[in-house]
């Protein structure tokens, strides 16, 4: 766990597309907060909310103050981004329990060079993330995978990795997360061929 | 270069391009790609060239992906002909993209290698571009 995010954020009372358009030029972001039996309509300063999600991203606890009342967990369930400006159109933040179990997709990051790179071999990340089960106080920053061990043809798979204490992984079958492939004459034509 | 296998019609009516990007327009496989900021229809020359240069760039390792196909064919008449006689023949195939289209992604490279590489392929092509990374996870 890294270290607590918070987010202070007003009550809305307008909804609608008029309303919205009016917001965005006063240059804040509108949103909402849904828990079990709770939905808040809300408001938020881009700032802030931009620095909080390249923190948090879609797997971390943020901490919403909703005007001044008690704290608030909650997970970024959504954020919408305009087409091709770097404005946030929307956000939707997802209000968790502490005491119950969430589902999550949490960043693979790798770490050392594969000895089979030697002989020519591709690190292939497979996954980018993997989905967890795990309560809202535990869920990992990232899983680390140390490739150092793996030959030619090696693949580390989801059964094989070993998950922070209190965190399971979800899967149905035993998918490879990571590979080392082994340079195939085909890859090497077609590289020719970008020449 | 890239051309469908096989298209239902010779030819088409050329219409128009309106609105933004409402699919396609996140990273969604590399780390880092190129969007579109304009409309513009690229055709396959120019889709090939920017892919080659990326390739150029990166030399070896990582993984690139196109997000646009040339699936639309343009026409042209011969030059000196006078106007008329019918709709002129197929001359090639171009994708339509809207602003905020992700045109290119690359993955498994180092930041400063896969920008650089963008910025040349962004080069080729005729429509403004800007670099853009994933996030979320």
């Amino acid at each position: 766990m890294s270290d607590q995010i918070s987010l202070t954020v007003q009550k809305r009372e307008v909804t609608g597309k008029g309303a919205m358009r009016e917001l965005h030029r006063k240059g804040l972001v509108p949103g909402v907060y849904y828990a079990k039996g709770e939905n808040v309509l809300i408001q938020v300063e881009p700032l802030p909310l931009n620095k909080a999600y390249a923190k948090a991203g879609n797997s971390q606890l943020v901490y919403l103050n909703i005007e001044g009342g008690e704290t608030r967990p909650a997970l970024i369930k959504e954020l919408v981004r305009h087409p091709f400006k770097t404005e946030i159109t929307h956000v939707d933040f997802f209000g968790v329990d502490l005491k119950k179990a969430v589902r999550v997709r949490v960043p693979v990051e790798t770490e050392g060079k594969p000895k089979g790179t030697v002989m020519g071999g591709k690190l292939i990340v497979f996954r980018d993330g993997l989905d967890v089960e795990c309560l809202p106080t535990d869920i990992p920053d990232k899983i680390v995978l140390d490739v150092s061990p793996l030959d030619l043809g090696d693949n580390i798979h989801i059964a094989d990795i070993a998950m922070p204490k209190g965190v399971q992984a979800l899967y149905d079958e035993n998918f490879a997360v990571v590979g080392l492939s082994a340079p195939t004459a085909e890859a090497e034509e077609g590289e020719a061929e970008a020449e | 270069m890239l051309t469908p296998r096989r298209t239902k019609f010779r030819k088409r009516m050329k219409g128009r391009l309106r609105g933004m990007a409402t699919r396609g327009n996140t990273v969604a496989f590399g780390d880092i790609g190129i969007k579109t900021l304009e409309h513009g229809k690229l055709t396959s020359q120019e889709i090939e060239a920017a892919r080659i240069a990326m390739m150029r760039h990166i030399k070896r390792g990582g993984q690139v992906w196109i997000r646009i196909f040339p699936d639309q064919v343009y026409t042209s008449k011969p030059a000196e002909v006078r106007q008329g006689k019918g709709k002129g023949a197929p001359a090639g195939y171009y994708a339509p993209v809207k602003p905020g289209h992700v045109l290119y992604e690359i993955k498994g490279v180092s930041m400063e290698l896969a920008r650089e590489a963008l910025t040349r392929a962004a080069h080729k092509l005729s429509v403004k571009t800007a670099i853009v990374m994933r996030e979320g996870l």
